[in-house]
């Protein structure tokens, strides 16, 4: 195989990221998969299962199954709440990982310490069993100023011995024939709307904290009472295409979700109305016309963005918008508001930029190398890019971007050798 | 009746969007338009007359001037910004509003705001109720008087006109000397509180400008360089612009 | 370029043939092959066309932006001595197994017969105009993308004389990205070359693609204009070209009279896809594209081992992204070809050869072409993916899946139904890649299951033999539960089908022997829904408890 007897470091557990590594370890590679936070899985393994009779083709159980697939692998050596420091070489590479603390624990004292202080959120868990630990103290509360000492501290008065520090933050060196840089995206911060009274209003919610809830619960539920809604909306292009924000781009990824979440909860609710407040939707595959036909059927279709949103009585959400027959303002009260966010670049981007000498494009995502027709190789000999860091892509999009980067650094490995 | 059907010709060769882009930083992105609509459905004059932000635009767009430049709805149109507030690709449509204005033959704008701006252009004070420098200093020392004698934590407080080298000059609606005289006292107080040295400024001392609204270019900078000279003349370092 | 074998005991080594033949002329197939030389493989390019490459360049693409690159890589596969192109080709015949395909191509008059170890198909889009959805006929003032593509390449004077210009897109088919970036790419080459006025009619504007948000931007800020209709325009010919509509935006009845109409084309699955599918025995997905659309088949998979689809072959993919399938599939190529030799486990899926009466059942049933015969079913180990739809569908009951056979089966049942425990007994079968993850999901998440729950692991709930179910409750069960993927999501593309097929039939003959049908459930949960999962079972529970109490 192609990739026997070299390394490549993979920056970045998201699906990108664990794809990539998946197809070099089977190509013999050795991988180093860095991680920032403290499980594997990124986004897309937070997403909930959108079918209804049939599969709606979002992928995020592949995200599940690829995780498996990569927990399984011994040529996969994962670092956990690490980040890269800098990078040197020229070709072959050395790179300076920063670990935060690691904490000794036993995933069993953990898992009963998670019992007995659950509300604290001392201690959490991954979202899927395939994430190794499964069990961790609250990697939030850790990074806080002064964090790590106070909450080992409760997690050891409530819990004696479940966890201790090991060591010191320190610096590895890793050696690298190659890197791909799979950093993932982050989620539009739906504060940056305030008209949308996101924060404010507990039942306006962005899309991400659906998806969430849809994996948690399997249904989608109203925040303020938990119970399922009778009356929902979605408003499109929450933070994409808006130049005013700086995010000209369309994510590419809402219109899809928004429609398989609203179908999803219409098959276990017949009952439920939605209303999708849009200005394009957009196609994504090969089977989207024939579900949109069904949504067109489903769903109501409001071809407007209202930009203001009061709450009301009984916790439901008021909406206003131009009525398109008469132009007059009209409102509406829905018992859930969902804003459909986009994706923006991660806010890491610029430090990796600068520590890998690759430059971002003009959004702020990384930029592929020189030729029109590059997707997957960077100007730098040896660094490539996989998924999101890229720009806004599905799940099976950045699936297939990942094994292309993948494809083009084992050509690398072997023409380096 | 059958429905008027709007016939798209060969557009003119200088349309008022263009002209009017012309004059706007990156031309007031009139092209931009992805008629998403959040212009209109945040709109407090949105469906009056049959009209909204958007269509105004999109008429632009058309070149459909002659309709745009009869059209009533720009004067219902409260110039309050939102639509650029809220527009993704920051549009000016509050500029496309201003200019369709200026091109309504002066005398036949509305009578409230033609009549406020000329009587504003009449006064140096710029009020558009008339208020003349000695009936705005009366009002200010007859209230100040009361303040000072009822409410004893305020009986040092100032309201000076016309002094020299302060650091601001504060302006005032004509309505509250006119109108509402106590409403004045509760900026005096933040003032006096925080130590500010302040001053009014007898000459241009009305804060508001009906002829901004009046879309009359020319009056509403006179109006503008009355009370800017008045704030250089008194040698201040910054000009408090309560409107 | 075969070369030779070794054997060990759980694994054997076989031989594989390291040339690859890439079907289509265009870039994506241009690319692959270049990908596959690369990695040391021998390519045969075979195309219809009379030369590679046809002229009107890739999908909507700016070609003038990446001309160079793409001549560059033209050069290089015509010179490449790896790569033998076949002009005028033709896939005629395929058989075999992947490793050892014997394929046979037309070429003009002749036979050309290869062996391949793997194939790629890899053919452009067809483009088609769809002005008959319109009830248009084609003239001098009404033309397709095509035509008008044509047009403008040879800056026709014609165009000179047209001072308004309207497209219509978006109503005889739902847009894509790559439909948006067309138009927007002619609209810009119209506003470039003179004043021309430009109308779009269409239905969304898809922009969902790398770079779109700004190519639709710069054609707005040139000038053209752009109607979202719900509804298609009303679009008479006679006597004067002109186009009706009602705009949403200005609430009012538009009409417009353009002196040239464009129609919107179609980027059609390559027509080559329909009988490619069928000499290679590929399950076709929607539209007439050459991979299901299931999220498992990532990114050229098809249903066949050793067959690979890149680019337009599989889906509304641009031409970066048909450069990206390029070098998957070069690099899936190696994966299973890799030097010349690969090692199998020796068992997959088994044909008992005495009990093999060649109905072919298990041929017809494989989803992955795997069975071959001489005067016996054979399956090759390479393609086979150890699914079982095979040994559960096979009337003889000559095929055992390794692991899962029949008596590991009747073993494991009779093991869990017979467990004495106070709670109902659910003997559930669970799919490996979609019910089992997720019970394990279940239990790691602490979601309530039955006390009397037993999981059997089956390699696809197609597996799942009627004899399973029955034998189930012979053992003892108080209820039965085969758990599968949903509709469109079975890696082994219907296996789920077959599960929920049987599941039926057994409830049939549940009924007919007496015996209570809702015993025994369906199911369909996702790997990441162990809250799903949870409550199918729990319901199963309580129903089977109420069951017990009356």
């Amino acid at each position: 195989m192609s990739g026997h007897g070299k390394r490549v470091l993979v920056l970045g557990g998201g699906i990108a990221g664990l794809y990539a590594a998946k197809v070099l370890a089977g190509h013999g590679t050795a991988v180093d998969l860095v991680e920032k936070s403290g499980f594997l899985g990124g986004h897309g393994l937070q997403y909930g299962c959108k079918a209804g009779a049939a599969c709606e083709k979002c992928g995020a159980c592949t995200v599940e199954q690829i995780l498996a697939d990569v927990a399984a692998e011994p040529r996969i050596t994962v670092h956990l709440r690490a980040e890269l420091a800098g990078v040197e070489g020229n070709g072959r590479f050395s790179a300076t990982i920063r670990q935060r603390p690691r904490l000794l624990h036993d995933d069993a004292d953990l898992a009963a310490c998670y019992k007995k202080t659950g509300g604290q959120r001392l201690v959490v868990r991954g979202w899927s069993p395939n994430n190794r630990p499964f069990y961790a103290v609250n990697p939030g509360k850790l990074s806080e100023e002064g964090g790590a000492e106070k909450v080992l501290g409760l997690v050891e008065q409530a819990c004696p011995g479940a966890a201790a520090v090991d060591g010191e933050e320190a610096e590895k060196t890793l050696p690298a024939d190659a890197i791909i840089v799979a950093t993932g995206f982050a989620p539009f911060d739906a504060c940056k709307k305030p008209t949308y009274g996101y924060g404010k209003i507990p039942n306006v919610v962005t899309g991400l904290e659906v998806e969430r809830g849809l994996r948690a619960e399997g249904r989608v539920l109203r925040p303020s009472d938990g119970e399922p809604p009778k009356k929902a909306a979605f408003i499109q292009c929450v933070g994409s295409r808006d130049i005013a924000l700086g995010n000209p781009w369309c994510s590419r990824v809402c219109c899809a979700y928004a429609l398989r979440i609203a179908q999803a909860a219409r098959y276990k609710d017949p009952e439920l109305s939605v209303t999708v407040f849009y200005m394009d939707i957009q196609s994504t595959g090969k089977s989207f016309p024939a579900f949109y036909e069904q949504c067109k059927k489903d769903l109501r279709f409001v071809r407007n963005i209202p930009v203001d949103a009061f709450p009301e009585q009984g916790g439901r959400v008021r909406v206003a918008w131009s009525h398109p027959k008469t132009g007059a303002r009209v409102e509406e009260a829905f018992d859930l508001l969902v804003l459909s966010i986009g994706i923006t670049p991660n806010p890491d981007n610029a430090g990796l930029s600068r520590a890998l000498f690759i430059p971002l494009d003009a959004d702020g995502f990384f930029a592929a190398g020189d030729g029109e027709l590059e997707r997957a190789a960077t100007i730098r000999p040896g660094v490539f890019v996989a998924g999101t860091a890229a720009g806004p892509k599905s799940i099976p999009a950045s699936m297939a971007h990942a094994a292309a980067a993948a494809a083009e650094a084992l050509e690398y490995l072997k023409e380096a050798s | 009746m059958a429905e008027e059907v709007i016939k798209l010709g060969k557009k003119k060769q200088s349309t008022l969007k263009d002209e009017i882009a012309k004059l706007l930083p990156d031309g007031g992105n009139l092209d931009l338009c992805l008629t998403c609509g959040a212009c209109s459905s945040g709109c407090p004059a949105t469906g009056i007359r049959d009209m909204d932000p958007r269509k105004l635009l999109r008429m632009a767009s058309l070149g459909m001037d002659e309709e745009l430049e009869r059209n009533p709805w720009v004067w219902m149109c409260s110039m309050c910004q939102r639509c650029i507030y809220v527009c993704p690709m920051k549009i000016d449509i509050p500029q496309l509003v201003y200019n369709l204005r200026s091109r309504w033959p002066r005398e036949e704008r509305p009578k409230g705001i033609l009549g406020s701006c000329d009587m504003a252009l009449r006064h140096d004070t710029c009020s558009a109720m008339g208020a003349s420098e000695e009936d705005f200093q009366f009002v200010v020392e007859d209230v100040l008087a009361e303040v000072r004698d009822t409410q004893p934590p305020f009986k040092d407080m100032e309201a000076p006109i016309d002094k020299m080298d302060a650091d601001y000059v504060l302006n005032q609606n004509s309505r509250e000397p006119v109108t509402e005289p106590d409403e004045m006292v509760p900026l005096w107080k933040i003032l006096h509180i925080v130590g500010a040295n302040w001053t009014y400024a007898s000459k241009g001392w009305a804060a508001e400008n009906y002829c901004m609204f009046l879309a009359d270019t020319d009056a509403w900078k006179h109006i503008v360089e009355v009370k800017a000279k008045a704030v250089d003349d008194l040698n201040a370092k910054y000009w408090l612009n309560t409107e | 370029m075969t070369r030779e074998t070794v054997g060990t005991a759980s694994t054997k080594t076989i031989s594989l043939s390291t040339d690859v033949l890439v079907l289509g002329g265009g870039y994506t197939a241009i690319k692959c092959a270049a990908a596959l030389s690369k990695r040391g493989f021998g390519v045969f390019l075979a195309h219809p066309g009379e030369d590679l490459v046809h002229p009107a360049g890739p999908a909507g693409a700016p070609a003038g932006d990446w001309e160079p690159e793409l001549a560059e890589l033209v050069d290089h596969v015509r010179q490449d001595k790896n790569i033998i192109v076949f002009d005028r080709a033709r896939l005629k015949k395929a058989a075999g197994m992947p490793g050892d395909f014997s394929v046979t191509l037309r070429k003009g008059d002749a036979d050309v017969v290869r062996t391949v170890g793997a194939v790629v198909v890899a053919p452009e889009f067809d483009k088609k105009s769809l002005h008959e959805k319109y009830g248009l006929s084609l003239s001098d003032n009404v033309v397709t993308q095509s035509t008008l593509d044509a047009m403008l390449e040879a800056d026709d004077p014609v165009l000179s004389g047209k001072g308004s210009v309207a497209f219509v897109a978006g109503f005889a088919q739902e847009g894509t990205t790559l439909l948006v970036e067309r138009v927007l790419t002619q609209v810009r080459r119209l506003k470039k070359r003179r004043s021309v006025d430009v109308y779009v009619i269409i239905g969304n504007i898809n922009l969902a693609a790398e770079g779109l948000d700004r190519l639709y931007a710069m054609a707005r800020e040139e000038g053209a204009l752009y109607f979202k209709l719900n509804e298609p325009p009303e679009i008479s010919q006679d006597p004067v070209l002109s186009l009706v509509f009602r705009d949403p935006v200005l609430r009012r009845k538009m009409l417009l009279e353009p002196d040239l109409l464009v129609v919107e084309e179609q980027f059609a699955a390559p027509e080559q896809n329909r009988s490619v599918a069928r000499l290679l025995l590929l399950k076709a997905g929607p539209s007439g594209f050459l991979q299901p659309d299931n999220v498992h088949f990532s990114s050229v998979r098809t249903t066949r081992e050793g067959i690979f689809a890149a680019g337009p072959a599989r889906g509304y993919l641009d031409l970066p992204q048909g450069f990206m399938d390029a070098e998957n599939a070069a690099m899936a190529v190696e994966d299973i070809l890799d030097e010349g030799k690969a090692e199998v486990p020796a068992q997959t899926a088994e044909v008992d050869r005495d009990k093999c009466a060649i109905c072919l059942t298990c041929f017809r049933v494989c989803p992955h072409g795997a069975v071959s015969w001489d005067d016996k079913a054979k399956i090759s180990p390479l393609a086979c993916q150890a699914c079982g739809l095979c040994a559960s569908e096979c009337p003889q009951e000559a095929i055992q899946v390794h692991g899962f056979s029949d008596r590991e089966l009747e073993g494991r049942i009779a093991g869990a139904a017979k467990d004495g425990a106070e709670a109902p007994t659910i003997v559930a079968f669970l799919c490996k890649n979609s019910a089992w993850p997720a019970w394990e999901a279940a239990r790691a998440m602490d979601h309530p299951l039955p006390g009397g729950f037993k999981p059997i692991l089956v390699p696809c709930a197609g597996e799942v033999d009627v004899d399973y179910i029955l034998d189930a409750f012979v053992q003892g069960a108080d209820g039965v539960l085969a758990a599968a993927c949903h509709a469109g999501n079975c890696r082994f593309h219907q296996g789920n089908r077959y599960a929920a097929r049987r599941v039926d039939n057994a409830k049939r003959l549940l009924s007919e022997a007496g015996i209570d049908p809702q015993r025994l459930a369906f199911a369909r949960v996702a790997a990441n829904m162990g809250v799903e999962f949870s409550r199918i079972a729990m319901q199963m529970h309580e129903r089977l408890e109420k069951r017990k109490k009356t």
